[in-house]
């Protein structure tokens, strides 16, 4: 019964904390694949956009320019990835592949060039927390919703716009019929291409400013590898919850509370391997996966083909 | 038809290539020059980056320190050797005539056995390992429990609310071994105190590792010890952060956390290398020798005492466990197990 | 390509349309073998502007990766070591990919074939076992071990549409987790400190095939093996009606072809390919399981198979090539001084340009075909489609 201790406002808030950036990057590669692209590539974004946040917060010191510099980054790659996989039709899978691969390693060499080899790494201006005056001030809740980084909340924020505008306005439901039915959607006079390309930039620049809440939120620095795995769950969370951005913000808190909770496992020394211990997030997921199912239309019927007119 | 055509001909070039650039060179391996540590090159492998903040930035800085202070002629490192690369690596190394060749870390012990035959004149040494029955290959056995102990020793003593906590990397041998000498330690200032031992899963997701030490105040963890390599750096934050003590790994990591760091516990493994140089230079290089890394041996420096955090009985407390182990007077006796 | 062209109804044009079909299709032969060498190279360029920014020569280090690549037998074979479990994953990829499934879950696959080999390798009830019996064992257990871990996700899969990408990706973190625990715990060397295995029997070992190397019998498996599944995709039914399945599912259930099955059996095969590579590397090459013994072969094997067009023999000489770059990157980080991050640009790049290569080889056609349907426009027949 000790154990049912574990859940309550910092366990709460944790999950909420660690749920953000992989819900920001879930929330746009909806709005991608609904336009029929598969971006397996958000881990790269992320790192691009982390490593660029700290670059940023560096050269100006003022994290607003290392967010400028991520968000400049997001619509470079979202761009190039757009040139890729929808002008040069590549297998959306592979080129996501290589460009995680590639901002892996483009992103580490260029810290060491620029910051040399440190003993500890830069640290840069990070944004602070900004407790939302009233609303933070409220019992039990409060102190879990409202005493975030404003990144947080803008990543929460971001599934309602999201949902809003691909449900409720002409914007997403030609978004939707590209990826459902393209042809059909440019016979109806909708720039497909143009649209997709949209996507793609909005899709990366999600990921990127969820790799700027990694560096210059939740801490103020950036290391090798930061994002750490968060892109795959972030392109798991979009599976999980059915092309839906609610679906993918439950996903994205799935992974948050999994971390939490085998966080405090650890700390209450469960007699259970603490390697097994660290994948319990994957594991609720791929319950959940398994168990929600799901229809399969859910799935944009024209996702992962290129389109040609 | 069209893509085994692709195939076959892409064969036949490689193949073409390959007997063009596969010239069968053999292994040459240089006399060991005796005497003179200026002739002496040495290299090192180390299983994670150079600035990893903890294990491979500490092989690495000891080499390079011995190279400033004893003058080597040739200093290099491979980073981030994968398993799979690490034969391939050594063998490089020594066959361009490399006169040591250190594997920073257990992992690397099959490997240099299995390679140190061919090359009977190269010196091998690996770190964290005991070798036996091999004249060129020596082990280091880094008794990492000795920093551990102080850790958890320094932390038993400041402790209010008899919770300490322990954030590590990713479970292995050397982080075992801080690990259980931080609980022998703890045990030996405050039997009763508990050490509450938790391991980040990642080198390098510091973010996590962050949420990891939040996690333990959470529970009622007031002051925590990190040997979570590159990870540690969120540790040191949320410490300094949440007004939590912390000891750390070295001093540019106390400067991160100036008002909670109490202390730092340092690895410097430029005694290792320099002592490995040194055997191998006189000629003493064989399976009787000996490099242990302890605080005897120079190879964990404790320091950055902070007063305001520590009253000057503990510092002293502190202290004279370093000295005893230092001394011999306190032989930590851990199985890694 | 050809079938979904329009007849051209004049026979005049319908000749020069065989003409050029048949110029064109010569031409792409040579063509798509330059492709992929382009990409290469183009990727060679790139990374040499980051050479000489750190201030080295990019020549000198191009040639340090050549000759830790290929300069001697010693290195030769060690990029045929590094190339064995990407042509094996690569190939169970390749399959699948042609039967329209990709598998992101090599990694985990890898890892269960290596703990499942390591096992039996390691049994104590089998230690007297000869090599001819012993061997295949092992790499029985580490097909059955890849197997297990794609069967269950393929079954959700075939049988419910469950994602296969999300599952198996989400199954490659899983076994990471259970080969650390294994190895900290029940699958650790008795009386020792360190988390890795004992070592396998000597005859569980794959033979080393010329001493003085590294190349071991698991090479000949993996090029023998993609040999057997060119036979089995282009010479038997099996295969064809595999490849109709991928090019066009919904004639596939028309020609009445078990889709479920289908489905099931390349999942298993992929999965145990991957198992394989896993013991390939365990018992030809490092001899005891320890964690992370093949980080990032599952997805560089993606790239394999990709690059290699998922042709057998394509895989086979993706796969060496990767494995002449892992082989030759460090000699190439030590001669120019780069850090081991610029090897992993090197092959982000370069999986970036395979990627994106195929629209090239469309080149040749589609420049023939515009060319055409110009000269058709002013003749005033209709036109030929890409």
């Amino acid at each position: 019964m000790e154990f049912l201790g574990i859940f309550n406002q910092d366990f709460f808030y944790t999950a909420i904390r660690m749920a953000a950036p992989i819900i920001l990057a879930a929330a746009g590669e909806v709005m991608l694949e609904r336009a029929g692209i598969f971006n397996l590539g958000i881990e790269g974004g992320m790192l691009l956009g982390a490593f660029l946040a700290v670059l940023g917060s560096y050269l100006f010191q003022s994290p607003w320019m290392g967010l400028l510099l991520a968000i400049f980054g997001g619509v470079v790659l979202g761009v190039i990835f757009g040139w890729a996989t929808i002008s040069l039709r590549a297998n959306q899978a592979v080129t996501g592949t290589g460009i995680n691969i590639l901002f892996a390693g483009l992103t580490s060499l260029l810290a060491r060039m620029i910051w040399g080899v440190r003993d500890v790494p830069l640290t840069v201006p990070a944004f602070q927390e900004v407790p939302i005056p009233l609303l933070s001030d409220i019992p039990l809740i409060g102190p879990v919703l409202f005493r975030h980084s404003f990144l947080v909340y803008v990543s929460y924020l971001m599934v309602f716009v999201l949902a809003f505008v691909l449900y409720k306005t002409t914007w997403g439901l030609k978004i939707r019929a590209i990826g459902e039915y393209p042809k059909a959607a440019d016979t109806m006079g909708i720039h497909v291409i143009g649209w997709k390309y949209g996507m793609s930039v909005l899709g990366n620049v999600c990921a990127a400013v969820a790799g700027v809440i990694l560096s210059i939120c939740f801490t103020n620095c950036f290391v090798d590898n930061i994002a750490s795995g968060r892109g795959y769950m972030a392109v798991a969370c979009v599976i999980l919850g059915q092309w839906n951005p609610f679906g993918a913000l439950a996903g994205g808190l799935i992974f948050g509370a999994g971390n939490a909770l085998q966080m405090r496992l650890q700390i209450y020394n469960v007699p259970i391997p603490t390697s097994l211990l660290l994948v319990i997030p994957m594991v609720l997921a791929l319950i959940m996966v398994l168990l929600v199912r799901g229809k399969a239309s859910a799935r944009p019927a024209a996702l992962s083909k290129p389109y040609e007119k | 038809m069209k893509k085994r055509l692709t195939a076959m001909t892409l064969a036949a070039a490689m193949t073409l290539a390959l007997t063009a650039c596969g010239g069968g060179s053999t292994p040459s391996s240089q006399t060991p020059e005796t005497g003179n540590p200026d002739g002496v090159s040495v290299a090192i492998l180390l299983p994670g980056t150079i600035n990893d903040a903890g294990w491979s930035a500490a092989g690495y800085n000891g080499l390079m320190q011995a190279k400033e202070d004893f003058g080597l002629a040739a200093a290099d490192y491979s980073e981030s050797v994968p398993l799979a690369e690490q034969e391939s690596t050594i063998r490089d190394y020594a066959s361009r005539g490399y006169n040591l060749i250190i594997g920073h870390g257990n992992d690397f012990q099959d490997a240099i056995e299995s390679v140190s035959g061919e090359f009977p004149d190269t010196a091998f040494a690996i770190t964290n390992s005991t070798v036996e029955g091999f004249d060129n290959v020596v082990g280091i056995d880094v008794k990492n429990e000795e920093q551990g102990y102080v850790a958890g020793y320094t932390l038993g003593l400041l402790t209010q609310s008899g919770k300490v906590g322990f954030v590590g990397s990713i479970e292995g041998l050397a982080q075992t071994r801080v690990e259980n000498g931080f609980v022998e330690g703890l045990k030996a200032s405050n039997p009763q105190a508990e050490a509450v031992v938790t391991y980040v899963g990642s080198m390098d997701d510091s973010t996590k590792a962050k949420e990891q030490a939040n996690a333990l105040f959470d529970e009622g963890v007031d002051c925590i010890f990190q040997y979570a390599q590159g990870a540690g750096i969120g540790v040191v934050q949320a410490a300094e952060e949440a007004g939590k003590l912390i000891v750390v790994t070295s001093p540019s990591q106390q400067e991160m956390a100036a008002n909670t760091a109490v202390m730092y516990v340092q690895t410097d493994t430029k005694e290792q290398i320099v002592s490995a140089v040194k055997a191998y230079t006189e000629g003493n290089f064989n399976s009787d020798l000996k490099i242990e890394g302890t605080f005897a041996s120079g190879l964990f420096k404790v320091g950055g005492f902070n007063s305001e955090l520590m009253s000057e009985e503990i510092q002293q407390q502190v202290q004279s466990v370093v000295d005893d182990l230092t001394s011999g007077a306190l032989n930590l006796e851990i199985s890694a197990s | 390509m050809s079938e979904k062209t329009a007849a051209p109804p004049k026979a005049d044009a319908s000749a020069s349309y065989d003409r050029l079909d048949q110029l064109v299709r010569q031409f792409e032969k040579v063509f798509n073998i330059l492709i992929p060498v382009v990409a290469i190279v183009v990727s060679l360029l790139i990374g040499s502007i980051i050479i000489l920014a750190q201030g080295a020569s990019p020549l000198e280090a191009y040639a340090a990766l050549v000759q830790g690549a290929f300069g001697g037998a010693y290195n030769l074979s060690n990029s045929l070591v590094m190339a064995t479990p990407l042509i094996l994953t690569g190939l169970g990829i390749a399959l699948a990919a042609r039967c329209g499934i990709i598998n992101l879950g090599g990694e985990g696959q890898i890892v269960m074939g290596g703990i499942f080999a390591t096992f039996v390798g390691t049994l104590p009830q089998l230690q007297g076992l000869p090599a001819p019996v012993y061997v295949p064992l092992c790499l029985l257990a580490a097909f059955l071990g890849g197997a297990l871990w794609a069967a269950v996700p393929g079954y959700f899969f075939a049988r419910h549409g469950v994602n296969f990408m999300i599952t198996t990706m989400l199954l490659n973190d899983i076994a990471n987790g259970i080969i650390t625990a294994l190895v900290q715990g029940p699958m650790k060397e008795a009386d020792k400190f360190a988390p890795q295995s004992a070592q396998v029997a000597v005859s569980a070992r794959l033979p080393i095939l010329f001493s003085g190397t590294r190349l071991h019998a698991g090479f000949l498996l993996a090029v023998i093996l993609a040999a057997l599944a060119f036979f089995v995709l282009f010479k038997t039914p099996f295969g064809h009606d595999l490849r109709t399945l991928g090019e066009n599912p919904t004639a596939a259930r028309h020609a009445g072809i078990h889709v479920f099955g289908m489905q099931m059996v390349i999942v298993i095969l992929a999965g145990g390919l991957a198992g394989m590579a896993g013991s390939a590397e365990i018992l030809g090459s490092q001899y005891r399981l320890r964690s992370g013994f093949l980080s990032n072969y599952g997805y560089e094997a993606l790239a394999v198979a990709m690059l290699g067009q998922k042709h057998p023999f394509g895989v086979v000489i993706a796969g060496i090539l990767f494995g002449a770059l892992k082989s030759g990157r460090g000699s190439m980080a030590r001669a120019a001084d780069l850090p081991t991050s610029f090897s992993m640009v090197l092959s982000g790049v370069i999986i970036f340009f395979v990627a994106i290569s195929p629209i090239l080889m469309k080149l040749p056609r589609y420049l023939a075909l515009r060319e055409m349907n110009r000269k058709n426009r002013q003749s005033g027949s209709l036109s030929g489609t890409v």
